[in-house]
């Protein structure tokens, strides 16, 4: 163990993109915890689809060894944070575990919307925080035009911001020597009771229920009788160890120092994020004030294209969720697609995530009904109901008002693109807030519903700035507003899955939109068939699918019947295929693929 | 015991001068046939046949129907024509009234044989003329053009009491008007019987593999309805009343061969590629299918005696079907026996109680017909009634 004197602990904040991984990795590299043959791109993001993206998802520890330019030897433990306003939730935990923070701006982009996002929840818990220019080796880079714009729009003082490379390497000397010299050194007592702060759990295959801890006071080691004190239960500790950033086991955890243990806990849902861990003999007094629980934001149901992987898709959930308990899933039937999961998530992102996972980890083919907010609606009788999904929404003879959330949302954007930006928030029924210019880059700040932002906002402020522009946003607050619930009808019949929840001005081409997808879709039938879109009992939008005026086969003599008989049998299979509307009959791949246009 | 089923033979000669790039139909172009062992082979399926009838039934072999299809049985040697029909009159109890139809093509070639078709005893003839449009003929690889039709329909109308004719629509380009002048020179030939069908694309064929790459052989859903009504009206102001979707008649000269299918009769398939059925008690149905290869099919017979690849008893579900799909073909309708309405496991009740509202189908005690509103809609109604 080292003196606390001797023990730095770290995050790395910065927008996505901007080379936070990388210079985690070039900082292992540096205190030599990996060989160079070891060394893959970006180790700390261990999914195939963090390493793809170039995004960080789960947050990532690891422990390096630096012996400064003083001759004496630190203990660094450094946590690599996402970048993702979907994982702010990380973030703020990880950030919890330390002291200090480098926060990495990218030398020729500047400051984008979670660069701020996440270096104000850093300073919001007293960091002292190392600014550091990265990708200097390009040719675009303008660390001092930079470095105005980070004292302007974040208000540090930068002119002592460290230039590095983090893909060739320059200034990675530097940045160690700031973090042991300019960050705090972690406080805390070795001879009081145990308190350490359960940072993350997670399942690993081989060694179970993973800990991450960052001890306060006190010592953690083998053999130890810890207690959970969120839930008072006890477990003995089989194992402490860091990761290096391979897992290694070593004999205590003391204080500032940050581990995993391993203590016969059975389910990461015993493993309570933000928990204080404490000694069953001789417990603390105080416990650590913990995280916010991370709530679900945004829903949509899941549904297997082919119903036979229905279970698959059950477990196939109930694994992911061991990992990663900010989404949750109950089952959901559909009239229209069938047996499903309704699911929860941080963000689009986040979805997008599991979404992907779920194809590639586990094969399943899924279709997904359109995003969907939280609600919360009034009744008539003073109760407040939550409501994930539309098709549950009560009558509205029932309801006094409906609530939605709403985001503080901010926008980075090359000022050229300044006028398209506005009108995209305006259109969204947004309110702005805040307006400021710094050099050609503006920052807007609106408040916007966050049902809005769902629906296709990311694409659409993407391809009107060309990618320019960085969106980073916070829940901020419910607010009444004049909501509707508007059903897709087929022949009179509401299909579930295609209800949605919109303002009511746009309703109408919501609803009109639609129907004429599935216009589209569903091939003619013997019966004419009406497409409808309604709010309640009022018809807002209609579409007729005519009917098909002949569908007879022309020649059937002795020698056609059996394969007549044939065809019969197999439109008899297909028919599992096909939802009943009154007198017609839809495939349900029409639902599908309104849906799958739907994501475009 | 129950009403004696009628009976037909149903003869398939597999062999064209050409194939049609529309058409399904076993048939295959050959230039050398062994016309010995071809006729010994029908022989020999055809005494197999009438035994196993004669086993499986108890009904004394009374005949209706002879029907030479194709392939080109126009082309058939008449040699073969000739002895199958005397081994027929060997093997069964001939109706006084027998149809025996020949399907023939209007090419020149081939008018020289109908005489001598006829001395033999054929006394229906059945011409694959398909257009009068020379365009239409052309675009469906015909042999034929509109003077051959006219030629051979001459020479047939001296010979034949009973003349019919097969015409295809629905083709690219062809609209109401278009039509209806070609219907117009139809009607003049004035035919006992005509066959109007719409053009199908069916799978294995020419047309069908230049449809699966993108090329449209067929005109549009609403334009096909339009034509199919105006079939029906102008023929029927003709006298040629439509007796089944596509198969319009003058009085007593429906098809009686091709009724025994509509009405789930008996019938004896012959040659290759050739289907059978027939009743053996009340819902127990026997049904046979021959080899398609003509190869196979002679050298199984030369073996075997028949040619059968498959030969089996029906499920009694399967013969329900069959008696449903084919009946409602019929302008007519059908009798459904006790046994199958009174089971309500093939027949959906709620759907045929839905198409009586609809006014699709009329259905009173036992008998069934689809109107001509649910005509159109057949495939549909087929499918729901049993499904």
């Amino acid at each position: 163990m080292s003196q606390l004197s001797h023990i730095r602990n770290f995050s790395i904040v910065a927008h996505i993109d901007h080379g936070k991984s990388t210079l985690a990795d070039r900082l292992i590299q540096f205190c030599g915890g990996l060989s160079e043959r070891e060394m893959s791109e970006q180790v700390l993001d261990n999914m195939d689809i963090e390493r793809e993206r170039g995004i960080t998802i789960k947050a990532q520890t690891v422990r390096l060894s630096y012996t400064a330019k003083n001759g004496q030897v630190y203990q660094l433990n450094l946590m690599d944070t996402p970048g993702h306003v979907d994982f702010g939730y990380e973030v703020s935990r990880s950030l919890a575990a330390c002291e200090g923070s480098l926060l990495v701006v990218d030398a020729s982009q500047g400051v984008e919307a979670q660069t701020l996002a996440n270096v104000y929840k850093a300073i919001d818990v007293d960091h002292e925080i190392v600014v550091v220019l990265n990708k200097m080796d390009l040719p675009s880079a303008e660390p001092d035009r930079i470095k105005a714009q980070i004292e302007e729009v974040v208000g540090l003082p930068a002119d002592e911001a460290i230039a590095i490379s983090a893909k060739t390497g320059l200034g990675i000397d530097e940045v160690l020597e700031a973090l042991v010299h300019d960050l705090a050194p972690p406080e805390g007592n070795r001879e009081a009771p145990l308190k350490a702060l359960l940072v993350d759990s997670w399942y690993d295959a081989y060694l179970g229920v993973m800990t991450l801890v960052r001890v306060r006071d006190g010592v953690l080691k083998k053999g130890m009788k810890i207690r959970m004190c969120a839930t008072g239960a006890t477990h003995t500790i089989e194992r402490v160890g860091i990761f290096g950033p391979k897992a290694t086991i070593i004999d205590e955890l003391g204080p500032g120092e940050v581990g995993f243990i391993n203590a016969g806990v059975k389910t990461v849902s015993d493993a309570k994020v933000g928990d204080t861990i404490t000694d069953d003999r001789r417990p603390c007094e105080e416990i650590l004030p913990g995280f916010k629980p991370s709530v679900p934001v945004v829903f949509c149901g899941l549904f297997p294209i082919d119903s036979a992987d229905f279970p698959e898709l059950r477990s196939a959930l109930e694994k992911l969720s061991l990992n990663d308990s900010s989404f949750s899933f109950e089952a959901e039937t559909s009239a229209a697609i069938g047996f499903g999961f309704r699911c929860g998530f941080l963000g689009l992102l986040h979805m997008e995530v599991i979404r992907e996972r779920l194809n590639r980890e586990f094969g399943l083919e899924l279709i997904s009904t359109a995003p969907s907010v939280v609600y919360e609606i009034e009744l008539t009788d003073g109760k407040v109901e939550k409501l994930h999904n539309p098709a549950d929404m009560p009558e509205v003879t029932k309801i006094n008002n409906l609530s939605e959330p709403w985001i503080t949302a901010t926008i980075m954007t090359p000022d050229e693109y300044l006028g398209p930006v506005l009108s995209l928030c305006t259109e969204r029924r947004g309110e702005q807030i805040d307006l400021t210019y710094t050099g050609t880059r503006a920052m807007v700040v609106y408040r916007l519903p966050l049902n809005e932002v769902v629906f296709d906002f990311y694409d659409k402020l993407k391809s009107i700035t060309r990618g320019y522009a960085s969106f980073d946003y916070q829940i901020a607050d419910y607010k009444v507003g004049d909501l509707v619930k508007v059903s897709i009808l087929v022949n009179g019949d509401p299909v579930d899955a295609l209800s949605m929840i919109v303002h009511r001005e746009q309703a109408e081409i919501r609803g009109r939109a639609i129907c004429l997808r599935l216009k589209d879709l569903i091939p003619r039938q013997m019966y004419k068939v009406a497409l409808q879109a309604a709010i309640g009992g009022k018809v807002i939008a209609r579409e007729t699918i005519a009917a098909l005026r002949k569908d007879v086969t022309a020649k059937c003599y002795g020698g056609d019947v059996s394969r007549k008989r044939k065809l019969l049998d197999k439109q008899k299979e297909g028919k599992k295929r096909m939802r009943q509307f009154g007198k017609v009959d839809i495939p349900q791949n029409a639902f599908f693929e309104a849906l799958k246009m739907g994501d475009n | 015991m129950p009403k004696q089923n009628k009976l037909g033979v149903y003869i398939h000669w597999p062999f064209c001068v050409s194939k049609c790039p529309y058409c399904d139909f076993n048939s295959h172009v050959e230039k050398d046939i062994d016309v010995e062992q071809w006729e010994f082979a029908y022989l020999s399926e055809l005494r197999w046949m009438a035994d196993i009838y004669r086993q499986k039934t108890q009904y004394p072999s009374v005949l209706h129907t002879v029907f030479f299809g194709g392939g080109t049985p126009s082309l058939m040697p008449v040699s073969i024509v000739e002895r199958i029909l005397e081994t027929i009159e060997e093997l069964f109890i001939l109706h006084p009234k027998i149809e025996v139809t020949v399907e023939a093509n209007p090419s020149s070639s081939e008018l020289d044989n109908l005489s001598a078709f006829k001395s033999i005893g054929v006394n229906r003839i059945s011409f694959g003329a398909q257009s009068l449009n020379t365009k239409t003929l052309n675009f469906l690889g015909r042999a034929h053009d509109t003077r051959d039709i006219y030629k051979a329909l001459d020479v047939a109308f001296g010979l034949f009491n009973q003349v019919s004719a097969d015409f295809i629509y629905g083709i690219p380009g062809q609209n109401i008007g278009s039509w209806e002048d070609e219907l117009s020179k139809i009607i003049k030939f004035d035919l006992t019987h005509i066959s109007a069908y719409q053009l199908t694309i069916e799978p294995g064929t020419q047309f069908y593999s230049r449809s699966k790459k993108g090329e449209k052989l067929t005109c549009d859903d609403d334009t096909i309805a339009d034509l199919y009504d105006l079939t029906t009206n102008v023929l029927s102001s003709h006298g040629y009343e439509i007796y089944e979707i596509s198969n319009y008649a003058r009085l007593n000269s429906q098809c009686q061969h091709n009724l025994l299918y509509w009405n789930a009769q008996d019938w004896l398939g012959i040659g290759p590629g050739a289907h059978g059925r027939f009743t053996m008690t009340e819902n127990r149905r026997w049904h046979s299918q021959t080899r398609r290869s003509p190869d196979g099919w002679l050298s199984s017979v030369q073996k075997e005696q028949h040619g059968i690849e498959i030969q089996n008893e029906d499920y009694i579900s399967d013969f329900a079907k069959e008696i449903i799909v084919m009946g409602l073909r019929l302008t007519s309708g059908i009798e459904l026996p006790d046994w199958l309405i009174g089971k309500s496991d093939f027949i959906n009740l709620n759907w045929l109680d839905e198409f009586e509202k609809d006014g699709f189908i009329t259905f009173n005690k036992n008998h069934i017909r689809v109107t001509k509103n649910g005509r159109l809609h057949l495939n549909s109604i087929v499918s729901k009634l049993l499904n």
